[in-house]
């Protein structure tokens, strides 16, 4: 098999790499695990919190992805989000059948996340995807956008955002209803801008 | 088939749910429920479809975080073991009865006899897939999917020490989730099989669910 170079695998789009792990390509592969692993484990242990079990999620999301780049449509995702989506059922099953007492969420990554400050560095490094849903959060209020945080990122249910917010559960459930639709109507109109 | 929108009645008693079914965070009876209610309900149906969309946007937002060093060597070994299956005495002896129940019941798929179940995805015969039933990489058994008329399904579990009653639920191509049987564990061990009343052609896959709906192992049918 010929070897691509450094340069030249950074300039590989998504959808190649995926078109050519369909085709057989090993070392299509080697790239996509190194694009993109930091991020399917940095999901996975943000919704896992254990690193062992983070790296079984990462590991078997990377394998499902393998198996099914024949059939990604990029209509519906991009290869990031089909990938991410994939990594957060697997964690959210995983918790499901592992974890009989929910954990609370990483602090440092939640704060972040919710955070109304901007980091010096977002403008120059973040991607239009990013700076996008960065965007879309923040036009929630906080209550709104740490339950939505909680949920989509974090694989929080109802009930245990309820106990991490010290709230009742009907309050969680609304939040995280009426945040979705706030954050619904933010992203759209971010499409149409 | 989704034809038409439910009374805003209806849809009170769902709406407050929606997000977390989108996310896969509803389980047992209320995820079934609302499944349910989605089936016949566009207006809800469309909601949910948009807050999978806005949830999967912020995916954008996941922190990047370096994986334990090994985590590659790890990975190649893990797919390259998925190729190569493991022989287990137990699963020999769990496939080897379900072997004889299909012979018996007269399907033709003499073919376990010899494969001894070390093929997880391998086509057994013309007539008949097998699988392996895992979650997040561990095996926790084999299904096998004989066709004909009727199709028939066997499942042989072995999952650590568990004890309980398990439901097999399928999903068809057109997307329905369907209990097919159900059955008991005895220390981690049970085997059970059931005709079909659907094409096996039309299976996707296969589950074994605890009796409150969470998925314990899956096995692809059609990878």
């Amino acid at each position: 098999m010929r070897r691509r170079s450094r340069q030249s695998d950074e300039e590989v789009s998504d959808e190649v790499l995926l078109a050519a792990l369909s085709g057989g390509d090993e070392q299509s592969g080697v790239v996509f695990v190194r694009r993109y692993q930091r991020r399917l484990f940095g999901l996975a242990l943000t919704i896992v919190h254990d690193v062992s079990m983070a790296e079984d999620v990462a590991q078997e999301a990377f394998i499902r992805i393998f198996r099914h780049a024949l059939i990604y449509d990029p209509r519906r995702a991009s290869v990031a989000t089909w990938a991410l989506t994939i990594t957060r059922n697997l964690a959210i099953d995983a918790v499901r059948v592992r974890r009989a007492i929910p954990t609370a969420p990483d602090e440092r990554i939640f704060i972040a996340l919710v955070s109304n400050e901007r980091d010096p560095d977002e403008i120059a490094l973040t991607s239009d995807d990013v700076g996008r849903a960065k965007a879309a959060l923040r036009t929630l209020p906080m209550e709104q956008r740490r339950v939505i945080v909680l949920a989509t990122m974090f694989g929080r249910t109802a009930a245990e955002i309820a106990l991490i917010e010290a709230i009742p559960l009907g309050t969680a459930k609304s939040r995280l209803r009426l945040g979705m639709a706030r954050l619904r109507e933010a992203l759209m109109g971010a499409e149409v801008q | 088939m989704i034809d038409q929108p439910g009374t805003p009645r209806d849809c009170d008693a769902y709406c407050d749910d929606l997000v977390e079914f989108g996310l896969g965070l509803l389980s047992g009876r209320r995820r079934a429920e609302v499944l349910e209610h989605l089936e016949t309900c566009s207006r809800c149906a469309v909601e949910m479809e948009g807050n999978v969309i806005a949830a999967d946007a912020l995916l954008a937002l996941t922190p990047e975080i370096d994986p334990p060093i090994g985590f590659e060597t790890r990975l190649v070994k893990r797919f390259d073991d998925r190729r190569v299956s493991r022989h287990r005495p137990f699963r020999v002896a769990l496939s080897a009865a379900a072997a004889v129940l299909a012979i018996v019941l007269g399907f033709g798929i003499g073919a376990l006899a010899t494969d001894h179940g070390n093929s997880h995805s391998a086509q057994l015969s013309a007539n008949t897939v097998s699988a392996q039933l895992a979650l997040n990489g561990h095996g926790l058994g084999s299904v096998y999917l004989a066709s004909g008329s009727p199709a028939w399904m066997f499942m042989s579990v072995d999952y650590a020490h568990w004890s309980g009653e398990v439901w097999c639920q399928i999903t068809t191509a057109n997307g329905n989730q369907e209990t097919v049987g159900r059955f008991n564990l005895v220390n981690g061990y049970g085997a059970w099989g059931v005709p079909l009343h659907v094409k096996a052609s039309d299976i996707l896959s296969a589950s074994l669910v605890d009796v409150s709906g969470v998925v314990l192992g899956k096995a692809e049918l059609r990878s």
